[in-house]
């Protein structure tokens, strides 16, 4: 059997999925900003439901890699952030663009905050736990009925802010209910970032103090 | 000597100048957008000089902390976001606006994924280099006064086309100006910000055909 080389990794199915949901995000900047709300949609849409898809292809071919992880990570982050970006102008409110500002720091912080105590302690997927982790953290990852809903309907409420701007009155009707039900979706998941955050902030001191502590004796 | 617990690395000095650098990020957010400029610049450039100051204290107090050392690193993610989110509105251009998108977009990438491959390789810190990298990283990250050049050259073109925006004419023959000789530094930085991504990318794919060779070996 052949050897496999570093750009065979780039080639993965999944990472080729990848890819193609960072250039739907491309695309989802373009129309937004020449608001092309149908389109936006569309692939914003596309590209959340593709992210389900990387992973399943990623255990499926066996093509899981390092570097796919990576790439899906950077693709939500910044496919959130770029519509949160859109939302701080769209509404003229000075406080919601406060919040949105917010949330995508948040978002940011809490990911990269984790996936950094995550590689120092040695886990190798961040939805691991163990005995000691944090009981919202635990139900958050280990059930898939609330794990699911709170990420779908976290970017489905920024994705229905957005709709709600651009649908004709009639739709309204429909999507500003929704996006009510998202809401209480959108403020669990983002306080359960918060803990993700703190949780893995003491994860990094406990481990500055142990080599604190081993390096005084 | 008494054992140090997780909280006491929260309190140590450099972490401190971290968690006043968040506060500062928000009051510059807070000047942004209900349009205090003086209060932006302020809070925005305090919170760069201190930037400095914690890594100096850290290493001068013998509190570096992997902690202290992520704190950091998202603090300069979220600063560099949320003026790049405001200027993708102050000025009122579509496609400038689409390209502070894509800004903020590579800046968060090509560090989360240089920080993943440097942790997964073991490289302590995010800015040791080896031999096989590239020549232009190389000279970057050698010498850290071309580093700190960079960087601040780079936050220095965006919070200075924010300022254009504000300033009363008389200043902007000082500041546009600034921002003209600014901007190749602002290019250079987000190209190397590229590069690294790139890199960082392949490291972690040689990694990934290590493993998959080693665990298909196995299965001979």
């Amino acid at each position: 059997m052949t050897q496999m080389k570093h750009s065979d990794v780039f080639w993965f199915v999944p990472n080729l999925i990848g890819y193609f949901r960072v250039s739907l995000g491309a695309v989802v900047a373009f129309s937004m900003y020449y608001e092309y709300p149908y389109v936006t949609f569309i692939c914003y849409l596309a590209s959340g439901l593709l992210d389900g898809a990387d992973g399943y292809y990623a255990r499926k071919l066996g093509q899981c890699s390092m570097f796919g992880e990576v790439l899906d990570m950077v693709t939500d982050r910044c496919t959130a952030a770029t519509l949160l970006i859109y939302l701080t102008q769209l509404y003229k409110s000075p406080l919601l663009a406060l919040a949105a500002c917010f949330l995508i720091s948040l978002d940011i912080s809490s990911h990269y905050m984790q996936m950094f105590a995550q590689l120092m302690v040695g886990k190798t997927n961040h939805k691991q736990m163990d005995e000691n982790t944090h009981w919202a953290l635990k139900l958050f990852y280990t059930d898939k009925r609330i794990f699911i809903p709170l990420c779908f309907g976290n970017e489905a409420f920024y994705l229905l802010l957005y709709m709600d701007k651009y649908l004709p009155t009639y739709a309204l009707y429909i999507s500003i209910p929704l996006t009510f039900v998202a809401l209480p979706l959108c403020l669990i998941k983002n306080a359960i970032n918060a803990v993700q955050l703190y949780v893995s902030a003491c994860e990094l001191a406990c481990l500055d103090a142990a080599k604190f502590n081993k390096s005084k004796k | 000597m008494a054992n140090l617990s997780y909280k006491d690395v929260f309190l140590f000095v450099p972490n401190l100048i971290g968690y006043s650098r968040v506060a500062l990020t928000g009051a510059a957010t807070y000047g942004m957008y209900y349009e205090h400029p003086f209060i932006t610049f302020i809070s925005y450039a305090a919170s760069e000089l201190l930037d400095v100051a914690d890594g100096y204290y850290a290493r001068k107090l013998g509190q570096c902390s992997k902690l202290g050392e992520v704190l950091d690193m998202v603090t300069d993610r979220c600063t560099t976001t949320v003026l790049l989110t405001y200027l993708a509105q102050l000025y009122d251009c579509r496609l400038l606006a689409i390209l502070f998108c894509l800004l903020v977009s590579l800046d968060i990438s090509s560090h989360y994924m240089q920080m993943y491959s440097q942790l997964i390789t073991g490289k302590t810190n995010h800015k040791q280099m080896d031999e096989n990298a590239h020549w232009i990283l190389k000279a970057y990250y050698t010498d850290r006064r071309v580093l700190f050049g960079f960087c601040f050259g780079n936050e220095a073109f965006f919070l200075l086309l924010y300022l254009n925006k504000f300033l009363p004419t008389y200043a902007l023959y000082l500041s546009i100006p600034l921002t003209v000789a600014a901007f190749p530094i602002c290019l250079i930085k987000n190209v190397i910000n590229g590069i690294q991504l790139y890199e960082s990318a392949s490291d972690l794919a040689r990694l990934d055909a290590v493993e998959i060779n080693k665990s298909n070996g196995k299965q001979k």
